[in-house]
């Protein structure tokens, strides 16, 4: 594997890599207040008892 | 017995879907162990959890083989919820909750040696009108303390099966399955007296929320005497909200009440309470005197105020050698492992760019977590251990003394007992916490006890701190335990600063259950510490790898011109660059722009600070053995020729890794937790406020002493 191939696949993961943060991020924003897992975080509706 | 109409609707038969239990009962009367028993292996845990939190759900199997759902719902004394925990319980099981259907059928845990507190949550579930079984766990317990429970009286009474169980090692499980398999499981003969002068609001409520909240009938009447106890105030994400007419109705009742001075959720209270106490006096019989029981001897040192105290003392100083002792050799067999797999990929491949993002980038970054595993495990195993065996309650009530002066209360305690491991599960077991201000406080402070993370940056400094080997051991673990202990000193400082100004509250009496002692599940701790170990390494193996290959760019680019050493390459890059600007701010503390680069790349996790030196000097940490680096370090030098790393630069760094919020999972996860960007900004801005200044101080203070 030469040196210029290496190169470029290293960008293509790091590429790769930062697109999958985006897409990750993205994905979070599109879930419903507090984490949307079912596991009972506090969403803005949450209220001091 | 055929179900009714609106059960069966809402109950496909074996054809569509299979039946879906709802476990549920009061904390510590033995429901993950039940649980765990049903299930065994089959469990699906929910995204993050926390010790009794997490939304598990499993799969059982009927006498005929057939798949039954069973989902675990959290702890509750009560519908009436005062923690988002226990909202998700009432939620759950009153329909509320979009991502889990209504479950079909309840199965409803009671502790047999306190049966009557238990059954209040019992006695809620029955208005619900779905069919319940009552499993009565602990009989032994019940037994050795001379209580004798008739389960066929009370079968007879609740007109439910009631199922006697000793869930720790299986007994009664067959049983329960058999009952859990029956298609015609009865419905409850569930009457009692509700006041009259509150019935005619139920009667209203109830038909409110059929005709405007689209509730099925029994469940709009176990709602209407929930939301009449005044104690639906507790919601959570997912939860459906009331509809205004609904609203309307509750609050003018709410207000003639008020104006004629009745407590109606008083008596509603007491009037399920007679019930209880009617059903529990027919059922229960104690047998002798009823004495002080083993767990009541044995609590007379644990709580005691000075024996309570050593003893905590004791278990945790086990519990902390544990961790440094035992971890030693696994990690040493990671460390290995990761060091032949690099070097393996090395001799594999040319020299490059993809050899040094696997080597440098990914095996580095992912395997300097890893590392931590089998620390994680211990922690999470003596945890467990402490939780089954009881003793976790002991504590708790022992250092409510103690967070009482911080303005905190016991159940503050376990989370930041977490923190030491790591501040994620210390700040997701906060969640049990009721109090909203007590909650905020103990997340705002967690990240302060030192986390497993920081231990190689101890490690690293101390070696450079006090080099040679004539240095007694003692000396070093002297320094180890120093910044521990300010660590936990600033924890408390900061709670007690925060309680009396922020978030001002009069710290809260804590009632808690102690539960009797009992011999650990061994079972349930291995399987909640392997839960925990798979949880850390998916997180390692996903975030943190993505954040070495992307903390490798920035180290590796832009390149500098053909035959630059790696320090030239280092300076010149992305990552470089960002150190010297932020040089001028840390200079004051003695730390120049390769530190700064430390202190950046850090923020991704803080054991990073140790390879990011290793990368920016030039040199490899090997395993433990720090002396590679560690020379490279005293040889590190200013441009004016001073040394770089002093005794005192060292010292200067520990103090502002004790305090700084290096952690970019922390952030994200408090945020989560507080649903909002000001807590997590305002805990990034405190602690590294803190951290600079201390270090302001220790660093020029130091200088001006002469060192």
């Amino acid at each position: 594997m030469t040196p210029e191939f290496q190169s470029v696949a290293a960008l293509g993961i790091v590429a790769l890599t930062l697109l999958a943060f985006a897409v990750r991020a993205w994905r979070r924003r599109r879930r419903p207040a507090g984490c949307g897992g079912g596991c009972a975080c506090p969403s803005v509706k949450f209220k001091r008892g | 017995m055929a179900l009714p109409p609106h059960i069966a609707a809402a109950t496909p038969g074996p054809a569509t879907r299979q039946p879906t239990y709802a476990l549920v009962g009061n904390p510590n009367c033995g429901k993950s162990t039940l649980f765990n028993a049903l299930t065994g292996l089959k469990q699906k845990v929910g995204n993050y959890p926390g010790v009794t939190v997490e939304k598990k759900v499993g799969t059982a199997y009927s006498q005929h083989g057939q798949p039954i759902t069973v989902i675990d719902l959290p702890g509750a004394y009560s519908l009436a919820a005062r923690s988002p925990d226990e909202a998700v319980t009432r939620d759950v099981l009153l329909g509320r909750r979009a991502d889990t259907p209504q479950p079909d059928r309840i199965l409803c845990i009671v502790d047999a040696t306190n049966l009557e507190r238990n059954l209040y949550l019992v006695h809620q579930i029955l208005d619900l009108g779905r069919p319940v079984i009552l499993v009565l766990n602990m009989m032994d317990v019940a037994a050795q303390a001379g209580l004798e429970i008739q389960a066929e009286r009370l079968e007879q009474e609740l007109g439910i099966p009631v199922i006697p169980c000793q869930a720790v090692n299986g007994q009664g499980v067959i049983e329960l399955k058999v009952a859990m398999s029956r298609t015609d499981l009865p419905l409850p003969r569930h009457a009692w007296d509700v006041p009259a002068a509150i019935a005619p609001a139920v009667a209203e409520i109830q038909a409110s929320l059929v005709a405007h909240d689209r509730k099925l009938p029994l469940s709009a009447r176990a709602e209407a005497l929930l939301l009449l106890t005044d104690q639906d105030s507790v919601r959570v994400a997912g939860s459906t909200p009331l509809s205004p007419r609904t609203a309307e109705i509750l609050k003018s009742w709410q207000q003639r009440w008020e104006s004629d001075g009745t407590d109606w959720a008083g008596m509603l209270v007491n009037s399920r309470y007679d019930s209880i106490g009617r059903i529990a006096a027919q059922v229960v019989t104690q047998a002798g005197a009823g004495g002080p029981t083993l767990s009541d001897k044995i609590d007379a040192y644990a709580t005691h105020p000075l024996w309570g105290w050593l003893m905590l003392g004791s278990v945790m100083g086990l519990l902390f050698l544990s961790i440094f002792t035992l971890a030693e050799y696994p990690m040493n067999l990671i460390d290995d492992l990761v060091a032949n797999l690099a070097d393996w990929v090395k001799g594999s491949m040319g020299e490059g760019d993809l050899r040094d993002l696997i080597t440098d980038g990914a095996i580095a970054g992912v395997g300097g977590v890893v590392i931590f595993l089998p620390q994680i495990l211990i922690l999470f195993f003596f945890i467990g251990l402490l939780e089954s065996t009881g003793y976790m309650a002991r504590a708790a009530f022992i250092m409510d003394r103690l967070m009482s002066r911080v303005g905190l209360n016991g159940k503050s305690f376990i989370p930041l007992l977490g923190s030491y491991a790591c501040a994620i599960p210390g700040i997701m077991a906060t969640r049990t916490i009721e109090d909203h201000k007590d909650r905020i406080v103990t997340i705002l402070v967690a990240p302060l006890m030192s986390c497993s993370a920081r231990l190689p940056v101890y490690l690293l400094m101390i070696a450079a701190l006090v080099p040679g080997d004539r240095v007694p051991v003692g000396t070093k673990v002297g320094i180890m335990l120093l910044m521990y202990t300010l660590g936990t000193v600033g924890a408390f400082g900061f709670a007690w600063l925060f309680k009396r100004t922020l978030l001002k509250g009069a710290p809260p009496a804590m009632i808690m259950e102690l539960p009797p002692y009992r011999l650990p599940g061994v079972r349930d701790v291995l399987f909640q510490m392997l839960e925990r170990g798979w949880l850390f390494l998916r997180r390692a193996g996903t975030v943190i790898l993505g954040i070495s290959i992307v903390l490798w760019f920035l180290s590796a680019y832009p390149k500098a011109p053909d035959g630059a050493t790696n320090q030239q390459q280092l300076a010149q890059s992305f990552a470089g660059r960002a150190g010297h600007a932020l040089e001028p701010a840390i200079a004051p503390l003695g730390f120049d722009w390769q530190i700064g680069i430390g202190l950046i790349s850090s923020f991704a996790a803080r054991e990073v600070f140790v390879s990011t030196m290793g990368v920016v000097f030039n040199a490899e940490a090997e395993g433990d053995d720090t002396a590679p680096l560690r020379k490279a370090l005293l040889e590190a030098k200013w441009p004016d020729g001073r040394a770089l790393f002093t005794p005192l630069v060292c010292f200067t760094l520990m103090i502002f890794y004790v305090f700084a919020m290096q952690c970019i999972s922390t952030i994200a996860v408090v945020r989560r937790e507080t649903n909002s960007w000001r807590w997590p900004l305002f805990q990034l801005g405190y602690m590294t406020g803190t951290a600079w200044i201390l270090s302001f101080i220790v660093y020029q203070g130091g200088r001006a002493l002469g060192f």
